[in-house]
């Protein structure tokens, strides 16, 4: 791809994004194809371009389109896939591109193949413990099978998935027992061993109080399997099997999907103040002893005929009233704001005010 | 003065305290009994004060405290202007004028004002 167009006045290239289509990242037998789109940020496609495969490599090394040139052009490509099969792939793709157009920052697309898998090779069997005899013994071509059980049994349920002529061992392999009457479900999981078979083994008489928590009745069994490259989940119906407790216990009541009890939420309780007139008693006596100061200054003799009126005793005493009323309108519910933005010039005038008349004050002592 | 009541009996703790009460109305100077007397009005303001509150509670608290603390500020806010005016101290106090004095128990007045004011709720 040209990338940076050198003449000049230079002009850097157009981005260019691939997009898949019709879904076709996921190859199954009804979709062989992967279809892609290359285009420009507004979406139209860019014509007399070419794209190729340059790899399409999965986990396991094998490959699911073969390197080499994809059929179409003017933008749109496809290939079909050379083999099916299964599992989760990286392709690489390569362009070229008309100058101008800079190459597609998502160039590996990632492509996922899906085929189903068969039940094969099942076999479903029931055995007393305490006799050694064998139950039951189905090998599932009948379809789903019945079957009793109770303490001494033992359940030994073997199969394998194929894919084709090949086992394959998949992601999520459970079997499910489900209780008829009350729908209660119990969970496990099929181990698969070196030769890929999976197995079920159920020793009921630690089985029924561990897992079934002592319920019996009658269960119909599942087997179900999911994974990525399956086309879709199976649910397989293997058996119905009715379990026999000696004392079994109803099912534990499942209370997680009621409605809890309602809380009613109680809003804190205001502190208890005291009666409104034993506050008011003391508001008065608070201030009692101000007007006793008072007397006693009068009979102290502190003269106030001293006072000199000039400017500077004007500015000082009528600053000093002033701030004591924004402090009382601070009281009142003006914001520190606003409060000290006021005191801000009152405070400069009575300061000046203030130290003039201290000054003055002085200097007459000094001087008598 | 009296001095030492000789008489039988002798009375101690009595002839202290009007002694002390005599000397202090000859020898202190009226400015500062002045600052005295406000000195007086506000201690008994804050004994007030927490009587009420040990009376009613604490709540809310922030209110009692701002204004107790306010009484205690303004009491030492006082005791620095009365030790400042003091004649007999100016030796200690050289460079502060009464007036310089009296000017910062204003400021610290306006400033303590404003604070309290704030906590006070």
């Amino acid at each position: 791809s040209s990338g940076i167009n050198a003449e000049w006045p230079l002009r850097p290239g157009v981005p260019t994004h691939l997009i898949v289509l019709d879904n076709s990242a996921v190859i199954s037998e009804s979709q062989r194809t992967l279809k892609v789109s290359l285009v420009n940020p507004l979406g139209v496609t860019v014509k007399d371009s070419t794209a190729k495969i340059i790899s399409a490599k999965g986990s396991g090394g094998q490959a699911i389109f073969t390197a080499g040139p994809m059929s179409g052009g003017d933008g749109t490509f496809e290939v079909a896939a050379s083999e099916l099969t299964r599992g989760v792939f990286t392709a690489e793709l390569g362009f070229e591109l008309p100058s101008g157009y800079l190459a597609p920052d998502n160039s590996v697309v990632k492509v996922k193949c899906v085929l189903p898998v068969e039940l094969k090779d099942a076999t479903f069997k029931l055995i007393d413990v305490d006799d050694n005899r064998i139950l039951l013994n189905n090998d599932l071509s009948g379809g789903a099978v019945q079957g009793k059980a109770d303490l001494s049994t033992r359940l030994i349920f073997d199969f394998s998935l194929a894919d084709g002529a090949e086992e394959v061992t998949l992601h999520q392999v459970f079997v499910r027992f489900t209780n008829t009457k009350t729908k209660q479900n119990v969970f496990f999981i099929a181990q698969a061993d070196l030769k890929k078979k999976y197995t079920i083994d159920l020793n009921f008489r630690s089985a029924a109080a561990k897992s079934f928590g002592s319920v019996g009745g009658q269960y119909s069994v599942d087997l179900i399997v999911g994974d990525a490259t399956l086309p879709q989940a199976m649910v397989i119906d293997v058996a119905t099997l009715n379990l026999e407790i000696p004392d079994s216990k109803e099912p534990a009541a499942d209370l997680s999907k009621q409605a809890k009890p309602e809380i009613t939420h109680l809003f804190r309780q205001p502190e208890k103040r005291p009666p409104q007139a034993i506050s008011a008693v003391f508001t008065g006596l608070v201030l009692l002893p101000a007007l006793v100061l008072l007397i006693m200054w009068a009979k102290l003799g502190a003269n106030i005929s001293n006072i000199q009126i000039s400017l500077s005793s004007i500015g000082f005493h009528g600053g000093l009233l002033a701030i004591i009323a924004i402090y009382v309108n601070f009281f009142l519910g003006v914001n520190m704001f606003t409060t000290v933005k006021c005191l801000a010039g009152v405070a400069v005038v009575t300061f000046l005010c203030g130290q003039r008349l201290l000054s003055s004050i002085a200097a007459a002592k000094k001087a008598k | 003065s009296s001095g030492i009541n000789a008489e039988w009996p002798l009375r101690p703790g009595v002839d202290v305290v009007s002694r002390l009460y005599n000397e202090y109305n000859t020898k202190t100077p009226q400015k500062l009994k002045i600052i005295d007397a406000y000195l007086g009005y506000i201690m008994i303001t804050g004994v007030i004060q927490f009587v009420y509150c040990c009376l009613v509670g604490t709540f809310p608290f922030n209110s009692f405290l701002s204004g107790f603390i306010s009484t205690v500020a303004s009491f030492v806010l006082g005791v620095c202007l009365r030790i400042q005016s003091n004649p007999q101290n100016t030796a200690v106090f050289k460079d502060i004028t009464v007036e310089r004095a009296f000017a910062d128990f204003i400021f610290a007045h306006c400033v303590l004002h404003l604070v309290v004011l704030n906590f006070i709720g």
